[in-house]
């Protein structure tokens, strides 16, 4: 992510001095997402169903792992508008699930971080075994 | 004399526009909706040209905020304008404005979405000329310059799109490839002030105060930045232009900040202020923060607006002194149009429940989570440490021990002045709180940790000690530091030459090789009476009355527009 609260100084000068050891942000992970685990990780999915989220008329961007508690707020909104001070537990819900899946990503860029400065290191030892 | 009868007439309709606006504002927003309504002119070749109006949630609550700045602008030039305004041209030069204006804001189709872009820069060049001063027309033929050269950059664009979609509707033309983009990003960016076509904004102050509220804080300026948001669905495709966009804003910011703190003129300094905003807001769009972004173009329309109507009613005082170094006496004669000052001072400070927290705070805590570096955030607050200075500055100078000037003139408050300041002071004051959850429905604001939120907080304390306990308020010792950034680093001076230098000179070699050369000897027979016969009556209807020649020159750039 590169997010300016996860690591201020670290991934900004890594990213000049050692551009290998940091994830884009742009790209898919190059890791396996299974590397490292001996059973299965627990799968994440969508709850709310492709019709939900059309009927909803949920934009593209927020139809994430979140858009369920979306399409409850966007429906208590439209019960109680204008009046949307009522809709705020509906609302918070929303955003504890949107900071959950944040944290969640904030760790795969850390796993990802930390296996690309892990490939790096290997690297570096065997170069000095050649040399 | 225009009568008061005709700005109360313009300021009802408008206001009621206002209104209606407002209720389909809360429409759109409830039904989660939008309206496109298109109308066949002609069709040509089996291309169809139609004006479409697309209503959604972002233009109806521009127009909204656009037709209630406008409203109260109307009674308010009324009582600025009394002793200058000698015919209804000024009202039908605003007005000709505001028309423009919706159309830019409401048009789908790119072909008449261009005629009020067009617009937008032929009639504030009127506007800034008002005067007609030796000032004026110097500032004017800048801006105009420069707003032509956006104009010429989105005729490319037009033509680049009309080659590949035909239709030129706006959500159906998806050319996404990195010559178009960055014509288009160019035009918005002229016409945003964006750096480097940053120094037109503080050349056009010499405009009237009305106009100044209107046009260059509220409405011209943030067409380039509309549009941008409107044509999102493009310009995210490319990352590359949208780190150009990033970086360009900032230093727009930046140099906006700098140069308003060595900036003594009232009114050049609250330019700058709007130009820091702009890039402000141009940065939050880089960033993906559209709504955020709109948001806050909506509540600086407001409160920058504001602050330059009470400006002007504090300068009405000083004998339209323009200096901040007095703006202490006119605080004695107009102590409500100072307290109205001060809550616009308050939302550009970002207080905690005002309009300006809502938006630009909120901005601050989200570009935390943006994929942006350290060195933008450290970048970003500084800029913020720069409006703090110059915003304490104002507040501090008002303060002041008295400065008298000879020969002021002492200007009673009228109830319609009065209420006209009210009425935007309470929009000002609740616009954020109330319709963030409106326009910022899917947003999401992440958690921040304490000390990035409190950052902005704290530099505003600091800031306000500094200048509070420091008696002498800041002035650099250093001629040349005062030297550069009074004179905006001299990019104004540079572009002034560079544009008129090769505007002068081409035009001097087409009237050489041309009038001297060939049409001397060719239309030297009837073809030659007749064109010095146009010229003269072209020449007459300028000099008749100054509203036919405004008309007439509209008309014809319209009917060439047409043609081409």
């Amino acid at each position: 992510m590169g997010g300016a609260t996860s690591q201020y100084f670290g991934t900004f000068s890594e990213s000049w001095s050692n551009p290998n050891v940091v994830p884009s942000v742009l790209d898919k992970p190059k890791h396996d997402p299974l590397f490292g685990f001996q059973n299965e990780r627990e799968t994440r999915e969508i709850k709310a169903s492709q019709d939900d989220l059309y009927w909803a008329k949920i934009p593209a961007s927020r139809r994430d792992y979140c858009a369920d508690h979306l399409i409850e707020f966007q429906r208590c909104r439209k019960q109680n508008y204008p009046f949307l001070s009522k809709c705020e537990h509906i609302k918070h819900e929303w955003d504890h699930c949107q900071n959950e899946d944040t944290i969640l990503r904030m760790k795969e860029f850390e796993r990802e971080r930390r296996l690309l400065k892990r490939e790096e290191r290997k690297r570096l030892r065997e170069e000095a075994v050649i040399q | 004399m225009t009568s008061f009868y005709n700005h109360l007439m313009w300021f009802t309709f408008l206001f009621t526009s206002f209104c209606f606006s407002l209720l389909m504002s809360f429409y759109i927003s409830y039904m989660n909706q939008a309206l496109y309504v298109s109308i066949n002119m002609f069709s040509l070749w089996n291309n169809e040209m139609s004006v479409s109006f697309y209503l959604d949630y972002m233009s109806s609550w521009f127009s909204t905020i656009i037709l209630l700045i406008s409203s109260v602008i109307m009674v308010y030039s009324y009582f600025y304008m009394a002793p200058y305004s000698k015919s209804v041209y000024f009202l039908w030069l605003t007005n000709l404005f505001i028309f423009s204006m919706l159309m830019v804001v409401n048009m789908s189709n790119l072909f008449f979405l261009m005629l009020g872009w067009d617009g937008l820069g032929l009639v504030s060049f009127f506007l800034i000329v008002y005067y007609q001063n030796q000032s004026s027309i110097t500032s004017g033929m800048f801006t105009l310059l420069m707003n032509r050269l956006g104009d010429s950059f989105f005729l490319l664009t037009i033509a680049l799109f009309f080659y590949t979609y035909p239709d030129l509707t706006m959500f159906s033309s998806n050319l996404t490839d990195f010559l178009s983009l960055t014509l288009l990003l160019l035009t918005f960016m002229t016409k945003s002030a964006i750096y480097p076509f940053s120094p037109w904004l503080p050349l056009a102050m010499a405009a009237p105060t009305p106009i100044s509220a209107l046009v260059h804080s509220s409405t011209l300026v943030t067409a380039g930045l509309y549009l941008m948001m409107r044509f999102s669905y493009l310009l995210y495709s490319s990352y590359t232009l949208m780190q150009l966009l990033l970086i360009l804003s900032l230093f727009t910011s930046f140099y906006a900040g700098m140069n308003s703190i060595f900036e003594k003129d009232l009114k050049k300094m609250i330019a700058l202020s709007t130009l820091s905003h702009l890039g402000f807001i141009g940065m939050a769009f880089s960033s993906g923060l559209l709504h955020l972004a709109f948001f806050h173009m909506l509540t600086h329309a407001l409160f920058k607006s504001l602050l330059f109507m009470t400006m002007g009613d504090i300068m009405i005082n000083l004998n339209h002194s323009q200096d901040i170094r007095y703006l202490s006496s006119g605080m004695l004669y107009t102590p409500m149009s100072c307290m109205v000052m001060y809550v616009s001072i308050l939302n550009l400070l970002g207080l905690p429940n005002l309009s300006g927290y809502f938006s630009k705070d909120l901005v601050l805590e989200m570009m935390n989570y943006s994929s942006s570096s350290i060195l933008v955030m450290l970048v970003l607050f500084m800029n913020v440490f720069f409006t703090y200075y110059y915003t304490y500055q104002l507040f501090f100078y008002s303060f002041q021990p008295i400065k008298v000037l000879p020969y002021q003139n002492f200007h009673s408050p009228m109830l319609g002045h009065t209420l006209c300041l009210f009425i935007m002071a309470i929009s000002t004051l609740l616009f954020g709180f109330f319709f963030l959850s409106h326009i910022c429905s899917l947003t999401l604001f992440y958690p921040v940790p304490l000390v990035n939120k409190s950052l902005p907080l704290f530099i505003n304390l600091i800031m306000f000690l500094h200048l509070f306990l420091n008696t002498k308020l800041f002035t650099s010792n250093s001629p040349m530091l005062n030297y550069y950034f009074s004179n905006m680093m001299f990019l104004s001076n540079l572009m002034l030459t560079l544009s008129s230098n090769l505007y002068y000179n081409l035009s001097f070699m087409l009237v050489k090789s041309l009038e001297f050369g060939v049409l001397n000897y060719s239309l030297n027979s009837y073809p030659k009476m007749m064109f010095t016969h146009l010229s003269s009556y072209v020449l007459n209807l300028s000099t008749l009355n100054p509203m036919k020649s405004v008309l007439f020159m509209s008309s014809f750039m319209v009917l060439l527009s047409v043609l081409i």
